[in-house]
């Protein structure tokens, strides 16, 4: 009892601290294009360039009738992104803040927060491009566009719950942060991002079985074509309730040797 | 600063690190006490250490390399969750351990304050006051505009000294005494370091300077392998710290 209340006052404590986990995310941002010249527009020009070499490769393959293959791939790799860059950083989390967590009593949620929020700053300009792109170049049909804030909601919660799950185990393991960027690569080709899942083919089937599809869909279902997924909502809520009593778990019983194992 | 009457107490601390297993558990001069179980092995850093500090102690910290010393000192900063025992006090705790930790290099020495002063937890308003007088310590002029990745060594000591010493504390953990630059800079950072050590009610010290330690502390603890042998008036720890180094 004792290890889980700990990890509930640090979560606590965590979010007191969020103005200061703020103020990480976006310095880890920008510090990583300082000295350059175009510094955060390069978040823009590597998104630009991936999806319009990606539309004209696969644009004419599966743009169909009634399907915007534009929106479908813009949304879609503006999503990814965020997933993608989440998955190998909250193995990594307390790892990369070895410094600080062996010089500071800072909440370890702290780190969970700032990493989360990094990414989401990236996705919103990602999302920004995004949004102009699938204005001037896509054709969508939109509705339900509230359930994107919601759908934002559970992107922040699943995430934490993932950093909380996955990061005692990466500073324990450091293999297994390897791991993860291999399956985050691997994720990459079976989630339908760039291409288009058809019911009764294989595609079909892996996106089936791929929880990153449903955490697509929750946000690009309801730009491309309108409707919102109710299994999609449910599969998801479900993987960040799940996260989240593992990451209880592993957080609780780790959160004493997260320091001791860096 | 707190009401109520500040206190540091550690009641049998223990502190276990994971050893590799091939680690042979032996004796050795410095360190920690390696220990076997079954096919694990255990670096016993801290070893059931007790003590009680009211307002106006100052403890300081004695011992070999690898003593504890360090590892004391960040468990009590809750840094190191201990493996055993219990740690209870009242009272601001601070500690300047790492004085360079959350420096930005790209940005100017007068932004670096500003995020200091946010991981420190301190209200914006207070700011203004924390900048007037790191600035008015640094004497980094218009450099302090400058980013830190164009200082010298000792710029930037200059003002990770004088940022570590600008907050207050009830209770400090100090592991060596604070310093930055050339002679005149030293002599403005004692007079300094000793208004930001006199500021606290109680002091935890970790010191290999005995004249320091005479200074400071009026207690001191002799770590050996993580075991605290000796508790009691400085002079007599100092004493018994220097009987071991010669018997060695």
């Amino acid at each position: 009892m004792n290890a889980l209340k700990t990890a509930i006052v640090d979560l606590k404590e965590g979010f007191k601290r969020f103005g200061l986990s703020a103020t990480l995310a976006w310095e880890d941002l920008k510090d990583r294009y300082r000295r350059s010249v175009l510094g955060l527009l390069w978040i823009i020009i590597a998104f630009l360039t991936f999806v319009l070499v990606m539309l004209l490769i696969f644009g004419r393959i599966f743009d169909a009738e009634g399907f915007d293959y534009t929106t479908h791939l813009v949304v879609g790799f503006a999503v990814f992104g965020f997933i993608s860059s989440l998955i190998p950083g909250s193995g990594d989390v307390f790892a990369v803040n070895k410094a600080w967590i062996l010089s500071t009593n800072l909440p370890y949620s702290v780190y969970a927060n700032a990493l989360v929020l990094k990414s989401f700053f990236e996705l919103a300009i990602v999302g920004a491009t995004a949004a102009l792109l699938v204005i001037f170049l896509g054709n969508p049909n939109p509705g339900h566009l509230w359930t994107i804030i919601p759908a934002l909601a559970l992107y922040y919660l699943t995430a934490l719950g993932l950093c909380f799950a996955i990061g005692p185990i990466g500073t324990r393991y450091r293999d297994f942060v390897y791991l993860l960027q291999s399956v985050t690569r691997m994720l990459f080709f079976a989630t339908p991002v760039f291409w288009v899942a058809t019911p009764d083919t294989s595609r079909g089937l892996i996106s089936m079985y791929n929880p990153a599809t449903y955490f697509l869909d929750i946000i690009r279902l309801p730009i491309n074509e309108g409707r919102v997924s109710m299994t999609a909502w449910m599969i998801c809520g479900l993987c960040c309730l799940g996260l989240w009593v593992i990451g209880f778990i592993s957080f609780s019983v780790s959160k004493r040797k997260i320091a001791l194992w860096l | 600063m707190s009401e109520s009457p500040t206190y540091l107490r550690a009641s049998d601390l223990s502190v276990r690190f994971p050893a590799p297993s091939h680690i042979v558990a032996k004796k050795s001069e410095i360190g920690g006490q390696i220990l076997q179980r079954g096919s694990k092995r255990e670096l016993l850093a801290v070893d059931n250490v007790s003590f009680e500090l009211a307002a106006g102690d100052a403890l300081g910290l004695l011992g070999h390399n690898g003593s504890g010393k360090t590892t004391l000192l960040k468990t009590l900063a809750g840094i190191y969750t201990p493996s055993g025992g219990a740690i209870e006090y009242a009272g601001l705790l601070g500690n300047a351990l790492n004085t360079n930790i959350g420096f930005r290099p790209e940005r100017s020495g007068r932004y670096n304050i500003k995020l200091k002063s946010i991981l420190a937890g301190r209200r914006s308003k207070d700011l203004p006051n924390l900048i007037e007088d790191v600035e008015s310590f640094s004497e980094l002029g218009p450099f302090l505009d400058m980013p830190m990745h164009t200082y010298s060594a000792g710029m930037r000591a200059r003002l990770a000294f004088g940022l570590a010493t600008a907050f207050r504390y009830d209770i400090l953990l100090l592991d060596e005494w604070l310093g930055a630059g050339d002679q005149r800079m030293r002599d403005k950072a004692a007079q300094r370091m000793s208004e930001f050590v006199a500021a606290s009610s109680i002091t935890v010290l970790a010191s290999h300077s005995a004249s320091l330690l005479k200074r400071v502390c009026n207690l001191g603890m002799v770590l050996l392998h993580g075991r605290s042998v000796f508790l009691g008036p400085v002079d007599e720890a100092l004493e018994l710290h220097e009987e071991l180094q010669a018997r060695k």
